[in-house]
Parts: structure tokens; C-alpha cells; sequence
């Protein structure tokens, strides 16, 4: 091989790239944020015990999980163009309607793991169906799929690439205008590959530390014993 | 009976589909009466409990707690539950607290007492079921015996007017079932209304004013509990006594 590696195109466009990432962090958590918020709320309703909240549950998770993540891009930026929403949203709705059916899938299972009796007790204890919810099974369920919904943040960021092709200047779509004008390849999209390594690893192991999400606290705390 | 019932059932019917579980059950327990209700599994003893505070529905009939209809849409389901406290077979604390955060919960987000009012009000239920040197200790940690009495103590959190025990004794160990009757012993001695679905016979003997003998889906008997064990009125009762007692 006789390539020569050149790195001074990717020091001479810092810049762009630091926006890019700094675009990459914004999409996905906006993304992350709304997508955790909108698949409790649908994982929650296709738990319940309401006949018709689990098939309003099920045909949203259907048709969002089912069409490919560039088609909801699209259709918020294509089909949906006389709203005239900027790109960013567009990319944000995207992400958060096709992430928000997985995020909802993993919540009804980890609520359907928690025994009946654990609702009953609290509901027998005087407890409002919300804080029942609220007190008892959100915290147990959320402790049981923590590492699901961890593996499901860092899919998010990287599915926040697939934006570029909406024209939102994220990581992927500064890493190609910087190819197209200095044409190395390798050393662009190494530099992007490693700020994508480094931003999941970081937020997938940041989400695992959270206290009390690792383990359940009675295998943690040995000195109750 | 003299004064007014506490809890009633009258022409309770039940069923899962085509399946009765509950057929025409009727059942008064004035306060301050100790109710046992037995019969072999399968007969609808857990399900005719869990009747009376609304966690099953039932079909047809009324169950009435303090003169409140149980189930009906103009009651408020959560306040009549919160007086009324109930013990499950399995125990069902919560496992993502200590056992002082398991008596403290609904004291605080259902009565609205203050932490401290409700952290002082649960070492002193705990104490109450010898268990103070646990509080802070993890369900996991507990043993079964443990955290049925800390249950006991959840339950009793609320101040409530009656308690209902779903086959308290039965997930346990025989050299834990005494710790835990200890405690059911002392509180029907101190007056508690309490409908229990037990095995535990001796426990019967000594504390029941009635016992309640099922059998699929029907009240069979409802006796005085002396009466009871002395001659069971049917041969069911009978053959299941016989059963239970010589085992």
C-alpha cells in the first residue's frame, strides 16, 4: 500500500466537525429524550389491563417499528414538506417515533415481569392506579431493563447519521462535505468512526452508572446482611 | 350477631368465563370477629377475599364494607382499601425498598403523613412484630417468616378496621409459621376484625369466632368455631378436617 496518510485536512476543519458533533449530541438527545417519554407512555398502555389501550399499543408499535428509519425521515421532511419544519425536527421526529415503538416494547415486557401480586399489594395498600405505576413498578421494571434501554440509546446515536441525508449537518454529514472538498477519505471518516465510538461508549457506560440501575439493591447491599 | 356487620356479602357470584368460582356466597363479619375461612384448594377462598376489597370484581351480589358498596362506581375504591389491610400468601413486599420504606410507603403517599411522623409509626410496627434490628434491611435479605411479619406491618400501617390474610403461613417453612401466627394471635387478641383463608386449624381453634368451610365455589358451612371442630355439619367438612387434622 502506498497511501499516504494526511491529517492536516481533518485539523484544518476541527471546526466542522465539532459542530457536527456537537449537532450529533443535540439530535440524539432530543431524540432519546422524547423517545423514553413517548414509548413509557405506549409500553405502559400496551401492559394494561385495557382491551383496547393494548391494541392502540400494538398497531403503533406495528407501524413504526415496521417502515425503515430513512422512510419516517422522509415522510416528516418529504411528504409532510408543506409544514415547512426545519431539518433538525424533522430528523428529531423521525428518530423519536421509529426509536419510541422499541423503547415501548422493552417497557411492556419489563412491566409484564413484574408479578401481579407487587400491583396488588400496592393497590390493596390504598394506592392510586398512577402511583402504583409511579411507586412500585417503574422502579422495579426500569432496573430489569436498564441495560435494554442502554443498548437502545447507543442505536439512537448512531441511527442519528442516517439525518444527514435530510440535510441536517450532523457528524455524517460534515464527515462528507470535508471529503468531498479534500478528498481523504480514510482519515475523515476514521476521525468520524472514533467520535461515534467514543460518544456511545461514553453514554451507554454513563446510563449503566447511574445508581441503583446496575443491580437490584438487595444483591448489592451486603452489608445489610 | 348484634351489631352491625363490618363487611357483608350477600348472593356474591363470580366466574372466569363458562368456570363459577363464587357461586351465592353469603357472608357477615361484625367488628371485632375473627373469621377463618378454609376448604381445599380451588374452592374460591382466596378469591372471595380478595372480593372484599374490590382487587376481584365480582358479577352479581353486593359486598358491602362499612356500609360502602365495594366495586360500585360512586365509591372511591383506594379509600375504602386503605382501611382495610391485607397480607398475601407470597408475601409481596416491595423489593426495591427496606423494609422500613415498605411500611412507610403508603403512609406517606396515601394518609399524608409527614416522613417522620411515618418513619416513627413504622420502628414502632416493626418493633411491634420483633423485628427493629431489620429495618433497614432488604426484602431478599429477609427470611420468610421475616418479611411476612414486616408485611403484617405494612399492612397495620394505615390503621386499618379490619385485616384480610391470604394463607399468611402457607409459602413458609413449618419453624417459621409460629412466628407469624404469634403475631395474628396478638392482634385478634387486641380486638382487630379479621377474615383469614388459613390451614393453620390450631390457629382456628384458638382465635376464630367463626370458621367458613368452602367448597367449590359455595359456602358450605359458617359456624361458631367450637361448633365447628366439635361436628361439622356436612360430610365434606368432615372428610377435610379429618384430612388436615391427621396429617
Amino acid at each position: 500500500m502506498s497511501y499516504q496518510f494526511d491529517w492536516t485536512p481533518i485539523w484544518q476543519n476541527r471546526q466542522l466537525i465539532a459542530d457536527g458533533l456537537l449537532t450529533t449530541i443535540l439530535l440524539s438527545l432530543a431524540g432519546l429524550v422524547l423517545a423514553l417519554c413517548l414509548g413509557l407512555i405506549v409500553g405502559t398502555l400496551g401492559a394494561s389491563r385495557s382491551r383496547a389501550g393494548r391494541l392502540v399499543a400494538g398497531v403503533f408499535v406495528e407501524c413504526m417499528r415496521n417502515v425503515p428509519l430513512l422512510i419516517h425521515m422522509y415522510f416528516w421532511y418529504m411528504a409532510l414538506a408543506f409544514l415547512r419544519l426545519p431539518p433538525f425536527l424533522c430528523a428529531v421526529l423521525g428518530l423519536t417515533f421509529y426509536s419510541s415503538a422499541y423503547v415501548a416494547e422493552v417497557v411492556r415486557a419489563g412491566i409484564g415481569g413484574i408479578s401481579r401480586g407487587q400491583t396488588q399489594a400496592a393497590e390493596a395498600s390504598g394506592l392510586r392506579p398512577w402511583q402504583v405505576r409511579l411507586l412500585v413498578i417503574y422502579p422495579q421494571a426500569l432496573r430489569n431493563i436498564a441495560p435494554s434501554l442502554a443498548s437502545l440509546s447507543s442505536q439512537l446515536i448512531k441511527d442519528s447519521s442516517l439525518a444527514s441525508v435530510i440535510a441536517v449537518a450532523e457528524l455524517t454529514y460534515q464527515a462528507g462535505s470535508i471529503e468531498g472538498q479534500t478528498f481523504r477519505t480514510f482519515e475523515v471518516y476514521i476521525t468520524i468512526a472514533l467520535l461515534y465510538l467514543a460518544l456511545v461508549t461514553l453514554v451507554t457506560r454513563g446510563l449503566m452508572s447511574i445508581p441503583g440501575l446496575r443491580e437490584p439493591p438487595a444483591v448489592a447491599k451486603v452489608s445489610d446482611v | 350477631m348484634n351489631s352491625l356487620p363490618l363487611i357483608s356479602l350477600d348472593h356474591v357470584s363470580k366466574s372466569y368465563g363458562a368456570n363459577p368460582v363464587l357461586r351465592d356466597c353469603s357472608l357477615k363479619v361484625a367488628p371485632g370477629e375473627i373469621v377463618v375461612v378454609c376448604g381445599p384448594s380451588g374452592s374460591g377462598k382466596s378469591t372471595l377475599i380478595k372480593t372484599i376489597n374490590g382487587l376481584e370484581p365480582y358479577q352479581s351480589g353486593t359486598i358491602m364494607f362499612e356500609g360502602k358498596v365495594v366495586g360500585a362506581r360512586s365509591t372511591d375504591l383506594p379509600a375504602v382499601r386503605a382501611r382495610i389491610g391485607m397480607v398475601f400468601q407470597s408475601f409481596e413486599l416491595y423489593p426495591h425498598m427496606t423494609a422500613l420504606k415498605n411500611v412507610m410507603l403508603a403512609q406517606t403517599h396515601v394518609l399524608k403523613r409527614s416522613s417522620e411522623e411515618a418513619r416513627a409509626r413504622s420502628l414502632e410496627l416493626l418493633a411491634k412484630v420483633g423485628l427493629s434490628e431489620r429495618a433497614h434491611a432488604y426484602p431478599a435479605n429477609l427470611s420468610g417468616g421475616q418479611q411476612q411479619r414486616v408485611a403484617i406491618a405494612r399492612a397495620l400501617a394505615l390503621d386499618p378496621i379490619a385485616m384480610l390474610f391470604d394463607e399468611p403461613t402457607s409459602a413458609l417453612d413449618p419453624e417459621m409459621i409460629n412466628e407469624v401466627l404469634d403475631v395474628m394471635v396478638s392482634l385478634a387478641r387486641e380486638g382487630m376484625t379479621m377474615v383469614v383463608v388459613t390451614h393453620e386449624m390450631g390457629f382456628a381453634r384458638r382465635v376464630a369466632s367463626r370458621v367458613v368451610f368452602m367448597d367449590e365455589g359455595r359456602i358450605v358451612e359458617d359456624r361458631p368455631s367450637a361448633q365447628f371442630f366439635e361436628a361439622p355439619d356436612t360430610e365434606r367438612a368432615r372428610a377435610f378436617l379429618s384430612k388436615i387434622i391427621a396429617h
